[in-house]
C-alpha cells in the first residue's frame, strides 16, 4: 500500500469510509426495516438499552441482575404449600 | 548405523526455551501482571473504603422477607421479587467515588445521526430529551402499576385457596411474570428521562495521556524506547475512540456490532488505505495491551458463579462446552485439515466457549497470530448477529418453553450482550436462564486458557521425540496466564468469603464493574485497534483460503446447537424439573 501515491491512498481511504457510511446509515437500517423479525428485535434493543455489542458478562448490566436473581432463586427456592 | 543415528540427531533442531530473573522486569508477560495487579489493588482499596452504608442490615432485612415468602408460597411472590430488587440496588459502584470514576472514564455515548452527540451534550439538549421521553415513561409507569395490582390480585386468589389450586398458582405466576416484564420496561423508560449534560473531550484527553504513560512505564523496561511508543500511542487511542463511537451508533447497537469489531475494522481501513505511519508502529503493542487486559479479566472469572443456577447450569455450560471445544479442534485437525493449529484452536474456543473473550484468551495462550484472532472475531461477530435474531424467532415459532430456549441461546450465542438481548426479548425468566448460562460459560475461559497454554507448551511446541521436562514447560508457559489465574483465585475467594449478597455489592458491582472492567475494556479496545493497524488484508486473505475457517465454525456451531439443546432439555425438563418450575 505504501508503494502507491498519497493521492491514491487518500482516495481509497475516502472510498472505504463512504462504503462504511452507506452500510451504517443506508443498508443497515434498510435491512432492519425490511425484515419484520429483525425490526421487532431492533425495537426491543432500543427500548431496553441492552449492551448488545459487549462480549463478557461483567460488561452487560442486566446479566448481573440475572445472576443475582438466579442465585437468590437457589438460596430462597419457593417451597410453600402446593397442590397435593 | 550409529553414524546415521548421530547424523539424524544433528539434523534435529533442539528447541530450548529459557528464563531468567530479569524476565520479571523485561518481559511484557510480567509487566502485564504488575500493571494488572496495580489496577486491581487500587480498585480494591477505593471500593472497600467506600462500602454502602448499613449494607449488612439491609441485606438481612430483605433476606428475612425472601425466606418468609419462599416458605409461604410455591412460587416467587411479588414481595419476593421486590426484596430481590431492593438487594440488587445496593451497589458499591453507586457510591459518590464510584460515580466519579464512571464519569471520568466514560467512553463515547450513544448517538443516532450526529457523532458529536457522543461527546458533548448541553443542558438544553438533555432537557429536550427528557421532555420527549416523559410521556413514554408515564405510560410505562402506569402500565407497570396496573400489572402489579393484577399480579397482587392473582396472588391473593391463589393464597385464598391455600396455594392448593394448581390453576390459580399458574395464573398468579403468569401475572407476576407480566408485571416483571412491564417493570423492566418502566425501568428502561426511566433511564431515558434522566439525561444529563456532559463533555467527554477533556476526560478523554486525560485518559489518552494517562494510558500512554501507564504503558510507557512497561515499555521503558521491555524495549527501552518509551518515547517512540508515546508518539504513536495517540493514533492507537484515536482509533479506539472511533471504535467506541461507532459501537454506540444506534443501528450498530441493534446489530450487536461492538467496539472490538469496529476497532479492528477501522484499524484495517487505515493500514490498508493510507497506511499506518512508521512513527506509530512502535505503539502497536498488541500483546502488551491484550495481556494486561487479560490479567484484569482474570479477576472477573469468579468460580463461585458456576453454581448460580444449580446443577442444570453446570451441565449445560461445563459439559457441553469442553466436549464441543475438543471435538471441533480434532475435527479441524483431522477432517478439515486446518493449515494452522493456532487458528483452529482460536476458532474452536471462540465458537464453543464465549466468543471474543475466549478468542482473546485462547489466542494469547497458544500464541496465535493477530490475523488469526481477527478472523475468529469476525466469524463470531457475523454468527452472533444472525443467531441473536434467528434463535428467538425459532423458539417462539416452535413454541419451545422459554426456559429451555434461554438455556439453548445462553449456551450457543457467542457474545453475552447478544444473549441478554435475545433472552430478554423472550421473557424475564428466559433472560435469567440465558444470561446465567452464558456467565457460567464465561467463567470457563480461565480453565480453557490454562489448558490451552499447558497443551501448547507440552505437546504442540515440543519437538517430536524430544522429552519435555517440567522446567521446559515453565520456560514455554505464557506467564501472564499465571497472573490471570491468580487474579481469578483471589477474587473468587474474596467473593465467597463475603457471601453472595456482599460479594455481589462489593466485588461484582464494585471493584470489577465499577473499576477494573472499565480499564479492561479500554485495554482490549487498544489491542484491537493495534491489531487492525498492524494487519495487511493480503495476510488475512491467505488464512481464509478454501473457506476452511468458515466450515470449521459452521460445523462446530451445528454440533454445539444440537448438544446444548439436548443437554438443556435433559437437565431442565427431565432430571431437574423441580428447579425449572421454580426459576
Amino acid at each position: 500500500m505504501e508503494n502507491k501515491s498519497l493521492s491514491i491512498r487518500i482516495v481509497s481511504f475516502l472510498a472505504t469510509c463512504s462504503i462504511i457510511w452507506a452500510m451504517v446509515f443506508v443498508a443497515g437500517p434498510m435491512l432492519i426495516d425490511t425484515t419484520p423479525a429483525f425490526r421487532t428485535l431492533a425495537d426491543f434493543v432500543v427500548e431496553s438499552d441492552i449492551e448488545t455489542g459487549e462480549f463478557y458478562y461483567t460488561d452487560v448490566e442486566i446479566v448481573g441482575h440475572a445472576d443475582h436473581n438466579a442465585r437468590s432463586s437457589m438460596e430462597y427456592l419457593p417451597h410453600g404449600p402446593g397442590p397435593e | 548405523m550409529a553414524e546415521n543415528a548421530a547424523k539424524q540427531n544433528s539434523d534435529v533442531v533442539v528447541d530450548k526455551a529459557s528464563s531468567s530473573w530479569s524476565d520479571l522486569w523485561k518481559k511484557e508477560d510480567y509487566w502485564a501482571i504488575w500493571l494488572g495487579f496495580l489496577i486491581l489493588t487500587v480498585g480494591a482499596i477505593i471500593f472497600f473504603n467506600n462500602k454502602p452504608a448499613d449494607m449488612e442490615a439491609k441485606f438481612a432485612k430483605q433476606n428475612a422477607i425472601m425466606t418468609e415468602e419462599a416458605a409461604r408460597a410455591p412460587f416467587k411472590t411479588v414481595a419476593w421479587y421486590e426484596a430481590q430488587t431492593a438487594k440488587e440496588k445496593i451497589k458499591a459502584k453507586n457510591s459518590p467515588v464510584g460515580k466519579a470514576i464512571k464519569g471520568f472514564m466514560a467512553k463515547p455515548k450513544k448517538w443516532t445521526t450526529n457523532p458529536l452527540d457522543a461527546f458533548i451534550q448541553t443542558q438544553a439538549q438533555a432537557d429536550l430529551k427528557n421532555e420527549a421521553a416523559m410521556p413514554k415513561y408515564n405510560k410505562a409507569k402506569a402500565a407497570a402499576a396496573a400489572a402489579k395490582t393484577a399480579a397482587l390480585d392473582a396472588q391473593l386468589k391463589a393464597e385464598q385457596a391455600g396455594f392448593k389450586d394448581a390453576g390459580l398458582n399458574t395464573a398468579a405466576s403468569a401475572s407476576i411474570e407480566s408485571w416483571l416484564k412491564l417493570r423492566a420496561k418502566e425501568s428502561s423508560a426511566k433511564k431515558k428521562i434522566k439525561n444529563k449534560p456532559y463533555n467527554l473531550i477533556p476526560s478523554l484527553l486525560v485518559l489518552m495521556i494517562g494510558f500512554g504513560l501507564f504503558f510507557a512505564i512497561g515499555m521503558r523496561f521491555i524495549d527501552g524506547d518509551a518515547k517512540t511508543f508515546l508518539k504513536g500511542f495517540g493514533l492507537v487511542f484515536a482509533v479506539a475512540i472511533a471504535s467506541y463511537l461507532m459501537a454506540g451508533q444506534a443501528t450498530m447497537k441493534q446489530y450487536g456490532i461492538g467496539y472490538a469489531a469496529w476497532a479492528i475494522a477501522i484499524g484495517l481501513v487505515i493500514s490498508n488505505t493510507i497506511g499506518t505511519p512508521n512513527w506509530a508502529k512502535k505503539a502497536l503493542q498488541v500483546e502488551f495491551f491484550i495481556k494486561t487486559g487479560l490479567v484484569l479479566l482474570g479477576a472477573e472469572v469468579l468460580f463461585n458463579k458456576v453454581v448460580a443456577i444449580g446443577i442444570p447450569g453446570i451441565f449445560v455450560a461445563w459439559v457441553v462446552t469442553p466436549v464441543v471445544l475438543i471435538t471441533t479442534f480434532i475435527f479441524g485437525q483431522k477432517v478439515i485439515k486446518m493449515p494452522s493449529k493456532t487458528l483452529n484452536m482460536v476458532i474452536s474456543a471462540d465458537m464453543s466457549v464465549c466468543g471474543t473473550s475466549a478468542a482473546i484468551a485462547a489466542a494469547a495462550a497458544c500464541k496465535a497470530k493477530k490475523e488469526e484472532l481477527t478472523l475468529a472475531i469476525g466469524l463470531s461477530l457475523v454468527f452472533t448477529s444472525i443467531m441473536m435474531i434467528v434463535m428467538p424467532a425459532i423458539i417462539k415459532g416452535t413454541g419451545m418453553p422459554f426456559i429451555l430456549g434461554g438455556a439453548w441461546m445462553g449456551g450457543t450465542i457467542d457474545a453475552t450482550g447478544a444473549v441478554a438481548a435475545a433472552g430478554a426479548f423472550l421473557s424475564e425468566k428466559a433472560l435469567y436462564v440465558a444470561a446465567t448460562i452464558k456467565m457460567i460459560q464465561n467463567v470457563l475461559i480461565g480453565v480453557t486458557a490454562f489448558g490451552i497454554a499447558i497443551f501448547w507448551a507440552t505437546k504442540v511446541e515440543a519437538v517430536e521425540g524430544q522429552k519435555v521436562h517440567a522446567m521446559e514447560i515453565w520456560h514455554r508457559f505464557p506467564k501472564f496466564v499465571l497472573g490471570f489465574l491468580t487474579a481469578s483465585v483471589i477474587f473468587s475467594i474474596a467473593y465467597s468469603s463475603l457471601g453472595s449478597d456482599a460479594g455481589f455489592t462489593m466485588i461484582d458491582q464494585g471493584v470489577l464493574r465499577g473499576f477494573s472492567r472499565i480499564f479492561r475494556g479500554w485495554f482490549f479496545c487498544l489491542s484491537f485497534a493495534a491489531i487492525g493497524l498492524a494487519t495487511n488484508f493480503r495476510e488475512l486473505k491467505h488464512y481464509f483460503k478454501g473457506g476452511k475457517p468458515l466450515i470449521l465454525y459452521v460445523c462446530g456451531q451445528s454440533l454445539n446447537l444440537c448438544l446444548t439443546l439436548i443437554m438443556a432439555y435433559l437437565m431442565f425438563y427431565v432430571v431437574f424439573p423441580d428447579i425449572t418450575s421454580k426459576i
